[in-house]
């Protein structure tokens, strides 16, 4: 029951990805600017081949009584390989590749992997994270409307299209970049209803040699 | 009586041959004339034959759109180029080919058609949850339960997908869409195919193909839209990069392959044999009028064409092909009619002397075609007609007119005669020949009752390697080989189908188990099913029940830190809901293009139909078919059963036309004789033919088919004119009418041909060739060691021997 539940949640997760899957520019010369920026930073961000960062992740959810902070790391490899480790309220894990998610929380000690093969829904999240967090902006064009908001540091506003499925949920994300626009500085998530995540990225290494542990569920948190 | 008429007949046209002659062109002409307005078809429904189960499965496979599919699959060949270079191909290629023959063209599931179907089907869901999915629900209404979901839902929100797993957590936190995901999962599961979803692609599991699906609008039987089709979607491969390789998989595929071995073997064999007979022609008749023999049976062919039309209103082109090759068989009535009358002053006493043989030779033939007349094969019908009204002008021709066209060579002495006189003169049958023919025909009539009819039809299939072999390479890649077998509820009325569909959907799940038959029943229930569910859902969520649920979030969530209102979404949209009567959409009626339910659910220009799919095993086809014959509008589509019902239908059809087929070679025969001596001794070459035939298939390994069965049938007819002219021979050993020259060349003009097609490309022919073989040389040789040994002890000669 847990796995199906897992699976579905992955599968609305997928939908809602596909809000990243692009976006359209506004007209004339601004399009033209955005359409540059974007490819230049996805050259840029894309020169690393791994990459490690802290974050502090604030959730600002109706559902919650009070604002949520989390603090944890993120290591990504590329092209398949993402963890997601965090320390605080409550230690867990997330590691995704292409062959598997596994996940592994304090709370219940256990660690549950969920193969992709044969589950489509796993493999679009994979694809979605790794564009998402790899820097591709550029591919983001085909599903949303984006608008820059400031020049530098250079931030962006990604605003789902009309017959984004997303657009019922997400009223936008912005994502900010380091002075040097190699890598995300944050990312806030304004859901319709009125809620926020704010993501935000700091002590970022590229190709840093990785532990062993680094991709494991399980490791000292 | 028959020698009297048949004497006076030759007569009347030797007296007036140019009158013939002059006759005889003029119809040629008017005939070549009717061939433009000869309207043939194409289509090879007339060859199966005419039956509920076959007609019913040929007919979903035609209004299905799944025989109708053509699929693409890319592979990337070069270790540098990744995924994202094949999804740009294939997107490339899904733009460029042409509407005209693809009218729609799928790469993939489109993310918000599915997103918003699935979106339908959660809205839906008090009509969708079933009495015990109620009882389910229920049970989760505990303090365990609910703190283990909400502390699920806590960690969910904390991890990356947590960002957009709020809203949907707020409105379901007992997880009540789970069981609609979990039925939507398993009719995703039963396609047997192996397929991912990446960027709304259907990419394979190695990551290294991407499948294209298209809709033709050519129909599979169209052997030139085929072409066409196949030529179009070729071009458009031909512009992928180097690093791109393509499989194209599709019944088209089949179609024109099976044509271009046809073609292919049909031109191979015509030269080799028309060479073959040429030269052996000119080596051992030396004469030039014996090519007249030829036209005989071009005439026929012709003349038979233009009436058969005309009685038939229609015409195969399967047909004129197979009823062709049987009518150039009466070239051996011309053969024999030509080394009667070759070489003589006056022919007509040994022309006169063959008529008995030949014509009664010819109605055996007829005779055996007659029983085609019974068959439930609608083409063989009409290959009937066709063939006995050529064997008929063949006949007439050669005994009528051919005589009186021979050019007269009277006083030179000929290599054939020579041969003639040495075959005539020869004794090959004795007492030894006889025994060993009885041993041999005893021994293979054992095996004879072992040999078996062919059900698989795909081993008539002369598709070439090449597309075998990317269909194998499809399957390996993207699964699929096995196929099931589609339980099917049709009915005008979309809602009487959904309600017959529960109904099936409950027994069969009672009978084959539910992990075994898959069903949209539960995803689409009927209305009446809908408003019961509603209702009970209604009842289910009584004021105190919400209550005590609310009470539990409150009081568990505190630990999560959940706020008061945290699910107030959930409790909102419990409120009590009328039952939505709104018809399905067009989507889920599948009456678009490439969507999501379009294996389950299809409109066709008369009805709605609903699919099911199960193991296509006998076990479980047995067990649906109780099922099926308890409902109306519903039938199954197997493969087992196809394939079942084809054997049985075919081996009773069989049977009957060899009863009907001997009965009536066996008066035929005795009415040519009036002796039961004779025609026993006259039918020994037809029954070695037929046990011989059967024994050595057996021996080999080898099966009856649709078309070798023919070729058989053709091989014994062939062999009982063997029987008719060696003992007619016996009957009357003091005139030399060349008959044993006659029937070696017919024979060994049938070998070549037969002889040439065992080396045939396409199975079908092939299979043609080896019975022909088999059939016709085991008839020959009886004809030759066991039948003049008979007559000599057994009939009485005219010229006054025993």
């Amino acid at each position: 029951m847990k796995i199906n539940k897992i699976f579905f949640i992955s599968c609305l997760f997928t939908c809602f990805l596909f809000l990243f899957a692009s976006s359209t520019l506004t007209a004339g010369d601004e399009a033209a600017d955005i359409t540059e920026m974007l490819r230049r930073l996805g050259e840029n961000v894309s020169a690393f081949k791994s990459l490690k960062t802290n974050f502090v992740q604030e959730k600002d959810l109706a559902i919650f009584q009070n604002k949520i902070v989390m603090k944890g790391r993120i290591y990504l490899q590329k092209p398949n390989r993402m963890a997601w480790h965090v320390d605080e309220p409550v230690k867990y894990s997330v590691v995704i590749t292409d062959k598997s998610i596994r996940q592994w929380d304090e709370d219940t000690n256990r660690v549950q992997e969920i193969g992709l093969s044969g589950n489509p829904v796993f493999q679009n999240v994979l694809n979605q994270l790794t564009v998402w967090f790899s820097g591709d902006y550029f591919s983001l064009l085909k599903d949303y409307n984006v608008r820059i908001l400031k020049k530098s540091p250079l931030s962006f506003e990604f605003t789902p299209k009309e017959n984004n499925v997303a657009g019922k949920i997400i009223k936008n994300i912005t994502i900010g970049l380091r002075e040097d626009e190699r890598y995300l500085q944050q990312i806030k998530i304004l859901e319709i209803s009125g809620d926020s995540t704010i993501i935000i990225f700091k002590d970022t290494v590229f190709d840093p040699p990785f532990d062993s542990l680094d991709f494991e569920v399980k490791r000292r948190v | 009586m028959f020698d009297r008429y048949a004497s006076r007949l030759y007569d009347f046209t030797a007296r007036h041959k140019r009158f013939v002659q002059l006759v005889l062109i003029f119809l040629i002409i008017i005939s070549l004339a009717a061939l433009f307005f000869v309207k043939y078809e194409s289509s090879m429904s007339e060859i199966l034959p005419k039956n509920e189960v076959i007609s019913r499965s040929i007919e979903f496979f035609r209004d299905s759109n799944i025989a109708g599919k053509v699929i693409v699959s890319l592979e990337l060949t070069s270790p540098d180029k990744d995924q994202k270079d094949l999804l740009r191909e294939i997107d490339l290629l899904a733009g460029s080919m042409d509407k005209s023959l693809f009218p729609a063209i799928a790469v993939g599931i489109s993310d918000s058609s599915s997103a918003n179907a699935i979106d339908k089907m959660f809205n839906n869901l008090p009509g969708m949850v079933s009495e015990s999915e109620i009882s389910q629900i229920d049970s989760w209404i505990n303090v365990e339960r609910v703190s283990q979901k909400l502390h699920d839902a806590y960690l969910q929100l904390l991890k990356p997908q947590g960002v957009f797993m709020n809203s949907m957590l707020r409105s379901d936190p007992l997880g009540l869409r789970m069981l609609v995901f979990e039925k939507l999962k398993a009719l995703s599961s039963s396609t047997g195919y192996d397929v991912e979803i990446k960027e709304g692609h259907f990419i394979s599991r190695d990551g290294r193909h991407a499948m294209l699906i298209a809709n033709s609008a050519v129909p599979v039987t169209d052997s030139e839209g085929s072409k066409k089709l196949l030529d179009s979607l070729k071009n458009n491969l031909r512009k992928l990069p180097e690093y791109v390789s393509a499989d194209i998989i599709c019944v088209h595929e089949h179609t024109v392959s099976n044509e271009r071995t046809i073609r292919r073997d049909i031109n191979f064999i015509s030269v080799v044999a028309a060479v073959v007979l040429i030269l052996l022609y000119v080596f051992v008749i030396r004469d030039f009028s014996a090519v007249l023999i030829f036209f005989v049976p071009v005439m026929a062919i012709l003349f038979s064409i233009v009436l058969s039309y005309f009685f038939l209103g229609k015409l195969s082109y399967w047909v004129i092909g197979l009823g062709s090759t049987v009518a150039g068989i009466t070239i051996d009535y011309g053969t024999h009619v030509y080394f009667a009358a070759r070489g003589r002053s006056d022919p007509s006493t040994f022309v006169k002397h063959v008529i008995k043989p030949v014509s009664f030779g010819a109605f055996t033939t007829i005779a055996i075609f007659i029983a085609f007349f019974f068959s439930k094969i609608e083409g063989y019908n009409q290959l009937a007609v066709f063939t006995i009204i050529a064997i008929i002008l063949s006949t007439a021709i050669s005994i009528f007119v051919l005589p009186h066209l021979i050019v007269n060579t009277t006083g030179k002495s000929h290599f054939a005669d020579r041969v003639a006189n040495k075959l005539e003169n020869t004794n090959l049958s004795n007492g030894l020949t006889v025994l060993s023919w009885l041993f041999l025909t005893l021994a293979l009539a054992s095996f004879a009752a072992h040999v078996e009819f062919e059900r698989d039809i795909k081993k008539i299939d002369g598709t070439e390697k090449n597309i075998i072999q990317a269909e194998e390479r499809f399957h390996k890649t993207w699964g699929g080989e096995k196929t099931h077998a589609v339980f099917v509820v049709s009915s005008k009325n979309y809602e009487e189908a959904l309600e017959m569909n529960e109904k099936i959907y409950s027994d069969a799940v009672q009978a084959i188990g539910a992990g075994n038959f898959t069903s949209i029943a539960l995803l689409l229930p009927s209305e009446k099913t809908r408003k019961e569910n509603s209702e009970r859902w209604n009842r289910f969520w009584s004021e105190e029940r919400k209550q005590r649920l609310r009470k539990l979030f409150l009081e568990e969530g505190r630990k999560y830190n959940f706020s008061e209102n945290a699910f107030e979404p959930f409790f909102a949209s419990l409120k009590v809901s009328r039952f939505d009567n709104t018809p399905l959409s067009s989507l889920n009626r599948g009456e678009t293009d490439i969507r999501l339910f379009e294996r389950f659910v299809q409109k066709t220009n008369d009805d709605y139909r609903l699919m099911s799919f199960f193991p296509d095993t006998k076990e479980y086809v047995d067990l649906l078919n109780e099922i099926s014959n308890r409902y109306p509008n519903t039938y199954l589509v197997s493969e087992t059963v196809l394939s079942d019902t084809l054997s049985k239908v075919v081996s009773a059809d069989l049977r009957l036309m060899i009863w009907i087929s001997a009965i009536s070679v066996i008066v035929l025969t005795y009415m040519c004789f009036f002796n039961i001596r004779e025609t026993l001794i006259a039918l020994v070459p037809p029954v070695t033919g037929i046990v011989w035939l059967m024994g050595i298939m057996s021996l080999l390994g080898l099966s009856i088919n649709v078309a070798n069965m023919i070729a058989g049938v053709l091989a014994i007819g062939i062999a009982s004119d063997f029987g008719i002219f060696m003992t007619y021979r016996g009957r009357f050993n003091n005139i030399q009418a060349g008959t044993v020259l006659a029937i070696t060349l017919c024979t060994v003009t049938t070998l070549i041909g037969a002889g040439v097609l065992v080396f045939a490309k396409h199975p079908a022919l092939s299979s043609v060739g080896v019975t022909m073989v088999i059939g016709v040389g085991a008839g020959f040789l009886s004809s030759i060691v066991v039948v003049p040994k008979l007559c000599e002890l057994f009939v009485k000669g005219k010229d006054g021997r025993i």
